[in-house]
């Protein structure tokens, strides 16, 4: 188990997040899944979802989100909640609020009525989330170029799997949690240092720190893959493997090479498919931090399918061969450099860069970040590139 | 240069009007590393037909704002805007809305005068040609196409176009493709110079940088500048009748839920903002009571299998439109307008004693607005135009009590509700 509190009285909120981290697999992120909705909806305490919604006004605004996001081999549901400091509340509210997240998260209302809603809000929330092409692709593309791999695994759960998941599979899934898996709990805002033992008594776990979180998608034979979809636009994704994790020394090289790539308005791909040649309103680059994977997405006219792939390949081979600008490799760095030391004012992404951050390195030091931004060079973007290797396109074709 | 301190939300702000009208806004943050700097015209998607103090009309395609944010960021003297806002270390972006366009970057550096120039340079400036006008149509009309496949904005489209027959509402902000290809360089100009005078336009700083020194720098760049006397513009009203332009309307996407969306078109009388305001507290109060889970009839509806957690309402009371959406998943839309029809006439005594959870819920939202760097200067901007105070809405909501949440009812007329059906593949299957 590991706690970090961040004092500061720079935000009005108090914001937490409470991670439990399992295993990538299936059933379990679906079973998961379920519990997030589970142990937002009603608990033994506050059984109905008036009562539950009573309580969160009485407690200045509280917001309980539960989500799940999968981290290479790692699986982690997410409780989030965040409430306002004590500062403006002038009450001492905040232990409150952790007795009845305490509530929600070990005693959430399990009943066949609790589970049926829960389903069809999960099944329904898939749905929407497939119904969207881009997303589709991303999808799709993960699980062509995944061989029995985690990255196949959908961390938000299998449309297939829902119905067929029982009381007895959640409670044992819940009771698994609460015991067996590693917990990470942040907290930010305007937090007395005093909760750092109720915390601790109120939520601490006996469990090993996860290992072997990252891991690398292996190398394949290239593959292509598409559907048809009635829409105006046509998606694409395409994977590349990359040898390098969040665990690996080059991986802030890896993230400048994604900058030159596609996460800039100067970047590459913009430059070349959208500025030059008006194929697309988006497209962009992005990393599965985790997996070692690269990928593109974008959205196009069916007709221009061929040029763009074409495009995107010239673009890789660009990197390749080292003929990128120096003024876009220095932006990239300098980007991301900026990028990282605006993170502390955002509540929710300082949350997140800290956590990843505890599960590579044990600590968060935001200087050592910004030096291993700062001494990557371009010896190393080629180094690096030469393991860089297609691995899948799929592709949502829409109307032409 | 003004200075304005909030006692209760713990804020200052600094602001100062230009000699050339050009308001300027500083929200001090302490403590924030980032700043960021939004340049604000009141100038979106809905002010396609405009008047100027001659007299004289103006008529403009549909989409011409959300083109005139496209172009602005490219200039035929060399200038990448973007690739420069790289090279200086900040993160450039604009959005169009319906009522206005704004354009900001963001930065962690604590010098920032290049890049506040930049911004001002390009902004105050439109430098396109015939060409670069009809490439930027390709890329727009992707966008387009993007949205329009993606099932909830192309079901908002669809109920502003089946709730308005002739407000400009009924157009998509980016206009839609033949638009876009009928816009020329010589309208993007015109509509240009009669809207972005520097006297139309805002500036919010939001950052922990010396307030004096961020105001000086502005001064600096404005007064090289020689801007055209700006013509007085208004917008000229739509005739739009008060009924519904369609009562039905149903369109198949390729979607596995049906999605629908039952609104309310609401005659408004002529009211200024701030009354428009408190109108609008008093029917999101109203709706909140009913159509949350603050009402124990919520989770009846969600055990039969009515609704489920995409559920809810939106509501916009704007000077010259107002209504209020319901929007769900189902497949069967008559128990959905049941639900709605027979809520909106339950008697509302039972759930007043929970109005003062409800208030403080919303007051402590309005300080967590403030923890955003956006929402904070959006929010600003807004009352801005809007010409109403901040914390306008922290005031109306603590004065709020149980007998005028009873009368938001009265707004709520069963001649003017359209029904919006997206069915999906659920339905045919």
């Amino acid at each position: 188990m590991r706690l970090i509190l961040i004092p500061s009285d720079k935000f009005k909120d108090v914001q937490f997040s409470i991670r439990y981290i399992g295993e990538n697999c299936e059933p379990d992120n679906t079973i998961r899944n379920l519990l997030a909705y589970l142990m937002t909806d009603r608990c033994i305490a506050y059984p109905t979802k008036q009562a539950m919604n009573i309580k969160s006004d009485e407690l200045y605004a509280l917001n309980l989100d539960a989500k799940v996001n999968a981290y290479g081999n790692y699986h982690g549901l997410e409780i989030r909640f965040k409430t306002l400091s004590e500062l403006y509340s002038k009450e001492n509210h905040l232990k409150d609020v952790f007795e009845f997240i305490k509530g929600c998260i070990y005693e959430p209302l399990i009943n066949e009525q609790s589970l049926s809603e829960a389903k069809i809000n999960l099944k329904l929330s898939l749905a929407r989330i497939l119904d969207n092409p881009s997303n589709l692709s991303i999808i799709k593309a993960n699980q062509l170029g995944s061989d029995h791999e985690s990255l196949g695994n959908f961390s938000q759960g299998s449309l297939d799997l829902v119905d067929g998941i029982q009381i007895e599979d959640l409670v044992k899934a819940h009771k698994k949690m609460l015991l067996d898996n590693d917990i990470v709990i942040i907290g930010l805002g305007r937090i007395d240092l005093s909760y750092e033992k109720l915390l601790k008594d109120m939520f601490y776990i006996k469990a090993s720190p996860f290992k072997n979180i990252g891991y690398y998608v292996k190398e394949k034979t290239y593959l292509e893959k598409s559907i048809e979809k009635d829409v105006k636009q046509t998606s694409l994704s395409q994977l590349y493997t990359t040898q390098c994790t969040l665990y690996d020394q080059d991986y802030a090289t890896l993230r400048v090479i994604s900058f030159m790539l596609g996460q800039l308005p100067s970047s590459l791909l913009f430059q070349e498919v959208r500025e030059k040649r008006s194929l697309c309103y988006s497209i962009y680059s992005s990393l599965n931090a985790f997996d070692g994977i690269l990928s593109i997405n974008t959205g196009i006219a069916k007709e221009n399918h061929s040029q763009v792939l074409k495009l995107i390949d010239q673009q890789i081979q660009i990197l390749r061969d080292g003929l990128y600008p120096d003024d876009l490799f220095n932006q990239a760095k300098l980007m991301l450099v900026n990028n990282f030391k605006s993170i502390e004012d955002e509540m929710s992404s300082y949350i997140n860069i800290l956590y990843t951050q505890m599960m590579v390195k044990n600590s968060f030091d935001l200087e050592r970040l910004l030096k291993e931004i700062e001494a990557v060079t371009k010896d190393d973007v080629s180094r690096l590139m030469k393991h860089m290797k297609k691995l899948c396109t799929f592709t949502v074709y829409g109307e032409k | 240069m003004n200075k304005q301190t909030n006692e209760e939300l713990n804020e200052t702000i600094y602001s100062e009007v230009l000699e050339n009208g050009l308001k300027v806004y500083i929200l001090n943050k302490p403590g924030f590393k980032n700043t960021t700097v939004y340049y604000g015209i009141p100038y979106g998607s809905l002010h396609i037909n405009q008047v100027d103090q001659n007299g004289k009309n103006y008529h403009f395609n549909p989409g011409i704002a959300h083109f005139i944010e496209h172009k602005l960021f490219e200039n035929n003297k060399g200038l990448d805007v973007m690739e420069r806002f790289s090279q200086l270390s900040c993160n450039v972006n604009a959005f169009t809305s319906h009522h206005e366009t704004v354009y900001y970057f963001s930065t962690s550096l604590s010098t920032i005068d290049q890049a506040l120039n930049l911004l001002l340079d390009f902004v105050q400036e439109l430098n396109i040609t015939k060409s670069s006008v009809e490439k930027e149509k390709g890329i727009i009309i992707q966008e387009l196409s993007m949205y329009q496949q993606m099932p909830e904005q192309r079901l908002m489209y669809e109920t502003y176009r089946a709730l308005f027959s002739l407000h400009p509402l009924k157009f998509d902000i980016g206009g839609d493709e033949a638009s876009v290809k009928s816009i020329t360089k010589e309208e993007l100009e015109e509509c240009y110079t009669l809207n972005y005078h520097p006297s139309q336009a805002s500036i919010i700083i939001v950052s922990a940088l010396d307030p004096q020194t961020l105001v000086d720098m502005i001064v600096e760049n404005q007064k090289h500048k020689q801007f055209l006397k700006r013509l007085e513009i208004k917008p000229i009203q739509a005739n739009e009748p008060v009924t519904v332009n369609e009562s039905y309307y149903e369109f198949k996407m390729d979607i596995q839920a049906s999605k629908l969306t039952y609104t309310y078109k609401i005659a408004l009388p002529a009211l200024n903002s701030q009354k428009r305001l408190e109108e609008e507290w008093k029917v999101k109060l109203f709706l909140e009571l009913l159509f949350s889970s603050i009402n124990p009839q919520y989770e009846e509806w969600i055990k039969s299998g009515i609704i489920h957690d995409y559920f809810g309402y939106d509501l916009d009371f704007a000077e010259d439109y107002a209504f209020v959406i319901f929007y769900g998943e189902t497949e069967d839309k008559d128990s959905f307008i049941h639900l709605i029809e027979i809520s909106l006439n339950q008697d509302i005594d039972p759930l007043l004693i929970y109005l003062k959870g409800l208030k403080r819920r919303y007051l402590s939202y309005a300080y967590r607005i403030l923890d955003d760097q956006d929402d904070y200067a959006l929010s600003y901007l807004h009352s801005i135009f809007e010409q109403s105070d901040f914390d306008a809405s922290i005031k109306i909501i603590k004065a709020i009590e149980a007998k005028d949440i009873k009368e938001a009812r009265n707004y709520f007329d069963q001649k003017m509700i359209s029904l919006v059906y997206m069915r999906g593949n659920k339905l045919d299957s």
